[in-house]
């Protein structure tokens, strides 16, 4: 069961990290606890832009050195639906941990 | 017609559904946006042509309907679900103060509401009605002839529903019929509809908002502001210094049902909701009701047969009643107390927390400028189901 704690508690810093960017970069105008992690980031939910994703796609890759495989770019747009989803790529990268920790 | 080719539909295709349960109200009078503000628990930013999705809540802050707000001129438009349009007016004119003057119609007592879902929606519809329809912006509608177009998200596809006059509703659907035959458009049911909302995580209030439960619960709080004063707006700030639970999707290759308890180092943490089959996923999928401190993706968690009935009752309201507030009688209202009080025994099944959306939906990368449904399979589209390389 420690595992399961130790996943826990490093998916809540990713979270709390991601919430701490849409509020200090992308002005979203909400407390960290209101913002649900499986909300939607686009469309309905956080009302996010193309903008703002490419802002969040530059705050990926300079917190937790996510990097976009050229080929590839649809798996970030797969990614970047809700917070939850924006964690399962962070906390899958090879150099979360290290980032996280 | 199975339900999986109905689901197919809609994540691949297009899918025409009726909405039997949609109501339409127009509200007109000078004193309508005073009244919407006051009972919305969201602020309330619309221009013209614009929709804005809110909750109406009872004073306990449970969710009673999933409403659009649309600007309409001067005048507003309601595109609800969850009350009736006599339920709806009730709120409305409970609501409202002696001296404000309000005209409600009931627009849906004559017209229909026709839905379309699905990635290549947005084609069927611009040969139906125009190529306008490919410029309307999600939450937007605008109003043809004969007809009113509202963009919506019922799936997580493109979504659209038709307000039709009721007497022209036949004539309609059998053009889309037509046209729809060449983009394999299917009639699809209700269930087909909760399945992908369930996958998308799309609020349903007749499957998700069961019992004691609000938007803090629910992951609704995009919904509801905390600086406003509205229906509920006080039992939600209380609420929010306590509340115990999140509504979470859960994932499992075993069959699960609504009222399954979801468990965590042999102790019940959770109950499931609304659950279903993802035909895509090839598993079963749950809205669960979790403790916050489990309720995180990528938990293990253990799923065992419920408790149907009165002692059923009892284990929700264990569950989610755990709060200074007890347990409302909509809570125990809201209840199915004819199913017999027997505990299911069973075994309990692996089952994990999972991140929502469950689908990685074929909309996101069906661009209206550049792909067709004939067209399709010139393009590889990614999987449903999304996935980051390890």
């Amino acid at each position: 069961m420690n595992g399961i704690r130790e996943h826990i508690a490093a998916r809540r810093v990713v979270l709390d990290k991601l919430r701490g960017a849409l509020i200090e970069r992308l002005q979203i105008d909400r407390a960290p606890e209101e913002m649900d992690p499986d909300v939607a980031l686009f469309g309905s939910g956080f009302g996010l832009d193309s903008l703002d994703a490419v802002e969040l796609v530059v705050f990926l890759e300079t917190e937790f050195g996510v990097k976009v495989p050229e080929a590839a770019p649809y798996l970030l747009t797969g990614s970047m639906r809700s917070l939850n989803t924006l964690a399962d790529l962070v906390l899958s990268q090879p150099k979360a941990d290290a980032h996280v920790a | 017609m199975s339900l999986e080719t109905e689901v197919r539909a809609i994540r691949l295709a297009v899918a025409l559904s009726e909405l039997p349960g949609r109501v339409c109200l127009r509200l007109a009078g000078k004193s309508v946006e005073s009244l919407l503000n006051r009972i919305c628990p969201c602020d309330l930013f619309i221009r013209d042509g614009q929709m804005q999705q809110t909750l109406f809540l009872n004073d306990d802050g449970n969710p009673l309907a999933d409403v659009f707000v649309c600007a309409d001129g001067e005048d507003f438009l309601l595109l609800a679900e969850g009350l009736t349009a006599i339920g709806l007016t009730e709120y409305l004119r409970t609501s409202q103060n002696s001296e404000e003057e309000i005209r409600i119609t009931d627009l849906t007592s004559d017209h229909s509401l026709l839905s379309l879902n699905g990635p290549y929606a947005w084609e069927l519809l611009s040969e139906v009605i125009s190529t306008e329809i490919i410029g309307l912006p999600f939450s937007a509608f605008y109003h043809g002839e004969d007809f009113t177009c509202f963009r919506t998200s019922a799936t997580g596809e493109f979504s659209y529903e038709l307000l039709i006059p009721r007497d022209q509703a036949d004539k309609w659907r059998e053009r889309i019929l037509k046209i729809g035959k060449v983009f394999d458009l299917e009639n699809v049911g209700a269930e087909a509809l909760r399945l992908c909302a369930l996958e998308n995580f799309v609020f349903n209030i007749h499957a998700d908002a069961i019992g004691d439960v609000t938007p803090l619960e629910l992951q609704l709080q995009w919904r509801v502001s905390y600086k406003k004063t509205y229906p509920g707006s006080a039992a939600l700030l209380e609420r929010r210094k306590h509340y115990t639970h999140r509504a979470v999707l859960v994932a499992a290759t075993a069959e699960m049902k609504n009222g399954d308890r979801v468990r965590i180092e042999n102790r019940d943490v959770g109950i499931l909701l609304n659950t279903g089959y993802s035909f895509d996923r090839k598993e079963w999928l749950g809205l669960a009701l979790v403790d916050r401190d489990w309720a995180y993706s990528d938990v293990p968690v253990e799923c065992m047969p419920g408790i149907t009935g009165l002692i059923g009752l009892i284990g929700l309201i264990g569950i989610i009643g755990i709060n200074e507030q007890g347990v409302t009688a909509r809570a125990i209202a809201s209840q199915d107390m004819t199913a017999p009080a027997i505990a299911s025994p069973g075994t309990a099944s692996p089952a994990r927390i999972i991140s929502a959306p469950a689908i990685n939906n074929r909309s996101l990368f069906v661009d209206p400028q550049r792909h067709t449904y004939a067209g399709r399979g010139e393009k590889v589209f990614p999987s449903l189901i999304h996935g980051w390389p390890q």
